[in-house]
């Protein structure tokens, strides 16, 4: 190992500890309830919330991924802070939204509200099973891409795999033993990192390569024009049509992520969600900076064999070994904690509306105070403490599949992650029209979630993804929606039906 | 655990008009490609179509903020209203009350 090596592992290997020990330590002294660990007991105020939220949109995709498109295909790339706006502007009511579903009913997650307004455990499971298989692939690109970044950070003397096997142990050390109160502190370490790396790199790569921002964009402007106007460089597949659908299709899906619902519901009141989207728009201004850096490496490293690592490649080309660390943990911290937050989402899913035992109608949780999770004496009862723990087996288990897929074959699930937002688009019926709208049915939530599934599925198959330039995700929600309103319509109005009606009022 | 608190229906129709306001910026970000597929003029030492994204990104932030200015429920804190919950009588409208 070389001396810059030794000096990143060894900023790497305290980083780690920093971080397991933040994690793990942050749960001390709270109860040990299924409500504490999947929603911090709804008890995060406004600083937690903005610094998870904002660690949940600032991923290891925006290091390599951001980096990368912009060094392949140039604007396009700015898509990304496009649908995060949006998606800032459609939270500002759907935050709230589900946050007041929730904490009313006592919910955990995005199937557990999908059970609790139809009234239906096979809703809630395919709700679970359908976000599962769309989720489970992000978890494989965050492993990897902390891969890529460890290696990268440490002149390539720490192996891929066995950086992948440092961030799966790292992110379930702390989700395990803290759930989401584990990852609401880490993002303070992380955030604090990232802002400090990128606002360094925005003033220094520019400055030392070009002479300044102007000197890089008077570059830019001369000799790569085609990367500066869409469709961007290269053989033109993201056009127009493609920026438009995709982000509103991933602007509208990303506020019903199962990942951004556990943020929304670990929050204490509805009006700090409603803050969150004030102040976070500012935060996607920092994504401009892993752009600039993306676009720097043209001229610095013009060969690149992949383009993900077009930043780290210009930041060991640049920097001295103690700020490349730095800049690695910060990577690495982006992937640990949006992946984190991801195996928890689908640990709860699972805990909660898969595993639960059959105990007739009668639910854990389903007062109307949410409060029944605490049981007698504040201790939580059996069955939550159960739900628990199926909830943190599944988070290790799922953790464990995305593992054993980054190692064995890392580039099948990967593919399948260009599908996610396409997935869990179709979600966006059944978890929030079926809020809106009282008559909607749990046939029409089940029949248009699996025919918009198919659909998305089948256009992406067929290589008919984007078609006629527009994103297949969106086609797929056109159909799901279709069959929401039609067989919604062909059914009686429930609220008519006095058996319902009956049994929702007892509850509470 | 925070407790849910009750909404006040009537407040809630109290005008949040300025929501309507909210889809403002979606619409500007998809307009970049038809209206803002240029570099020149540069702004600011930037390509046009840079410029004109950060200024909708800023934008995004005074909209937000602007629709959160006007709404009665940010400045009082209520739950956001669940027509569902309404349909189905939780939302019984006894008013926001004391927090």
């Amino acid at each position: 190992m070389s001396g810059q090596a030794v000096i990143a592992v060894t900023i790497f290997a305290i980083a780690m500890v920093v971080t397991i020990a933040l994690g793990v330590l942050s749960a001390r002294g709270r109860e040990k309830s299924m409500d504490e660990w999947s929603v911090s007991g709804r008890g995060l105020g406004v600083v937690f919330i903005v610094l998870l939220m904002a660690g949940e949109t600032y991923t290891s995709f925006s290091f390599l991924g951001t980096a990368g498109w912009s060094y392949s295909y140039g604007v396009p790339i700015l898509y990304l802070v496009a649908y995060l706006n949006i998606g800032f502007a459609v939270a500002y009511r759907i935050g709230p939204l589900l946050w007041t579903y929730a904490a009313r009913h006592g919910l955990v997650s995005v199937s557990d509200m999908a059970e609790h307004r139809y009234q239906s455990r096979p809703v809630g499971i395919l709700v679970a099973v359908s976000a599962t298989i769309f989720l489970l692939p992000y978890i494989q690109l965050q492993i990897q891409g902390m891969g890529a970044v460890v290696h990268a950070m440490t002149y390539d003397s720490v192996n891929l795999d066995i950086a992948a096997i440092i961030s799966f142990v790292v992110a379930e050390a702390f989700i395990l033993v803290s759930g989401l109160r584990g990852s609401a502190w880490v993002s303070v370490l992380k955030d604090g990192i990232v802002i400090l790396s990128v606002i360094f790199l925005a003033i220094y790569v520019p400055l030392h390569y070009f002479g300044g921002i102007g000197g890089f964009v008077e570059k830019m402007v001369a000799d790569k024009p085609d990367w500066l106007t869409f469709p961007g460089h290269g053989p033109g597949t993201y056009g127009a049509g493609w920026f438009i659908s995709t982000i509103v299709l991933n602007g509208i899906t990303i506020v019903v992520m199962p990942t951004t619902v556990a943020g929304y519901l670990g929050s204490k009141n509805p009006t700090i969600l409603r803050r969150n989207s004030i102040i976070l728009p500012w935060y996607q201004l920092l994504l401009f900076v892993p752009m600039i850096v993306g676009c720097a490496a043209l001229f610095v490293v013009p060969a690149l064999e992949d383009a993900d690592l077009a930043l780290f490649s210009v930041v060991i080309d640049a920097l001295p070994a103690p700020v490349v660390a730095l800049i690695g943990v910060a990577g690495a911290l982006s992937a640990i904690v949006p992946m984190s937050v991801f195996m928890l989402a689908i640990g709860t899913m699972w805990g909660r509306t898969i595993l639960r035992p059959r105990t007739g109608s009668a639910r854990v949780d389903a007062g109307g105070s949410g409060s029944a999770d605490q049981g007698v004496d504040g201790r939580p009862p059996v069955a939550g403490r159960r739900e628990r723990q199926w909830s943190q087996l599944v988070c290790l288990v799922a953790g464990l599949a995305a593992l054993v897929g980054s190692l064995a074959v890392p580039d099948a699930l990967v593919s399948l992650s260009v599908l996610s937002y396409e997935g869990l688009a179709q979600l966006v019926p059944v978890l929030l029209l079926g809020l809106y709208w009282p008559r909607m049915s749990k046939q029409a939530a089940t029949v248009g979630l699996l025919t918009g599934s198919a659909v998305m599925i089948a256009l992406h198959f067929t290589g008919h993804d984007p078609l006629w330039g527009v994103n297949g995700g969106l086609y797929g929600l056109a159909v799901n929606l279709i069959f929401v309103v039609v067989v919604t319509m062909l059914r009686p109005d429930p609220r008519y039906r006095g058996s319902r009606t009956t049994s929702m009022i007892t509850q509470e | 655990m925070a407790a849910p608190r009750r909404t006040s229906p009537r407040g809630a129709r109290r005008s949040r008009r300025a929501s309507w306001l909210l889809p403002i910026p979606g619409i500007l970000y998809c307009l970049t490609p038809v209206i803002a597929n240029r570099i020149h003029p540069m702004i600011a030492g930037m390509p046009f179509i840079i410029a004109y994204t950060i200024a909708v990104t800023i934008l995004t932030w005074a909209v937000i903020w602007y629709v959160a200015r006007r709404d009665p429920v940010y400045r009082s804190g209520e739950d956001e209203p669940v027509p569902v919950d309404r349909a189905y009588g939780y939302e019984s409208g006894e008013g926001s009350g004391p927090r």
